[in-house]
């Protein structure tokens, strides 16, 4: 399998002082993905960000992993619902007075 | 207005070092950035809670704070070259700007950034956010982009199909960390302008063509301006004011999809004709004279 798109976890936690048991515990909760080749787990390049958001919530704030669930799934309902906000401001723009579109 | 390190983490001037952490901790679960996405109030309270700490959970820091209030840094450099001065005054030397050499202000900027024993705590630098202006033609397409952030140019990538008030991290950007600690990352919201022509939903282009009344009941074709230039439209015969019709695959760029992209949709807006003339009239009335047909 190609790792071009892969970052070893290993690597990550070496670089962010991270213990691995914490990124296969986000795993098991179906936080994270983690791709296994030849014996080596890696995650996904664009799933960095969301890694790294995750181990700041861990180290940086003191919450502990039910926490992170928990804040995981409201985070993606706030963004669902500030995405959806936009979208309707957008939709109510198009029928303000002077909107010729 | 002064600014208190103390009252903004909510504790007392006289508060154990633990009850500045547990105040500090407490604050940056409620205001991080990464628990308030797209909340600019909350990253501006989120520094301002992080300058505090930084200042009092450092034993050196928060005694100058303690003793010069915000401005403790320049407080502490002021009293040293008054020392210095009157020391120099006390030894009776040359007489000049204090005698002072350069050694003596390395030790002076040493004492006051890191030159203090023990291991110095690493900070993360600040995190930055700042926004782009796009129009919505320039948005459509993958382009590079050099914006200047804190007196640094960055060259971006700015992908196709963006959308207005989408905010990116650029790692790293942000302010520098210190004693060692990285740097903080830079939030770059896209503001994108309205256009003239074509307002977006999602990834749909919606835009108004005027139709004659003459090729709206006849049908005909139809120039219209699309993102990637002009496409000819075939109308159909009796066609409404106000009717839809979609063109796919001729609406906006999906972002990070690349060479897919939504539809447009276009509404057609029926012109009457005016100043018709007598010859017009006539037909016009003949053509009203005639049994009425069913209209929809």
């Amino acid at each position: 399998m190609n790792t071009e798109n892969l970052i070893a976890i290993d690597v990550f936690c070496a670089q962010q002082e991270v213990e691995t048991s914490f990124v296969l515990a986000l795993h098991e909760r179906g936080l994270v993905t983690i791709t296994q080749v030849q014996m080596r787990y890696f995650v996904e390049l664009e799933q960095l960000p969301r890694l790294e958001q995750l181990a700041r919530m861990h180290y940086d704030l003191d919450i502990n992993l039910e926490g992170i669930e928990a804040l995981s799934h409201m985070l993606e309902r706030v963004e669902g619902l500030q995405r959806e906000l936009r979208e309707l401001g957008e939709r109510l723009g198009r029928y303000e007075p002077g909107s010729d579109t | 207005m002064a600014v208190d390190y103390y009252k903004i983490l909510g504790v007392a001037r006289d508060a154990k070092p633990e009850a500045i952490k547990a105040a500090y901790r407490k604050l940056a679960r409620k205001l991080h950035p990464d628990l308030n996405p797209n909340d600019p109030k909350a990253k501006e309270r989120f520094q301002e809670i992080n300058t505090a700490n930084e200042v009092l959970s450092d034993p050196e820091s928060r005694k100058k704070y303690d003793k010069y209030g915000e401005q403790w840094q320049r407080g502490e450099e002021y009293e040293k070259a008054q020392q210095a001065q009157q020391r120099s005054r006390a030894g009776g030397s040359y007489g000049d700007f204090g005698g002072q050499g350069a050694a003596d202000y390395a030790d002076l900027f040493g004492d006051l950034f890191g030159g203090r024993g023990g291991r110095a705590p690493k900070f993360r630098g600040q995190d930055l956010s700042a926004e782009l202006h796009l129009d919505l033609r320039a948005a459509a397409k993958t382009h590079k982009q050099t914006l200047t952030v804190n007196g640094k140019a960055i060259r971006i990538t700015v992908p196709a199909g963006v959308a207005n008030g989408q905010t990116i991290r650029i790692q790293g950007h942000g302010g520098p960390g210190a004693n060692g600690g990285p740097n903080g990352d830079l939030y770059l919201t896209f503001r994108i302008a309205p256009d003239p022509n074509f307002s977006r939903v999602k990834n749909d282009l919606h835009a108004t063509a005027d139709l004659d009344l003459y090729t709206a009941i006849l049908g005909g074709e139809l120039m219209l301006d699309t993102l990637d230039g002009t496409v000819k439209l075939t109308v159909k015969p009796e066609t409404a004011n106000g009717a839809v019709v979609k063109l796919k695959g001729k609406g906006y760029p999906i972002y990070k999809h690349e060479g897919q992209h939504g539809d447009l949709l276009v509404t057609f807006r029926v012109k009457l004709p005016t100043g018709l003339t007598e010859e017009q009239r006539v037909l016009f009335r003949q053509l009203a004279d005639q049994p009425k047909t069913s209209t929809p």
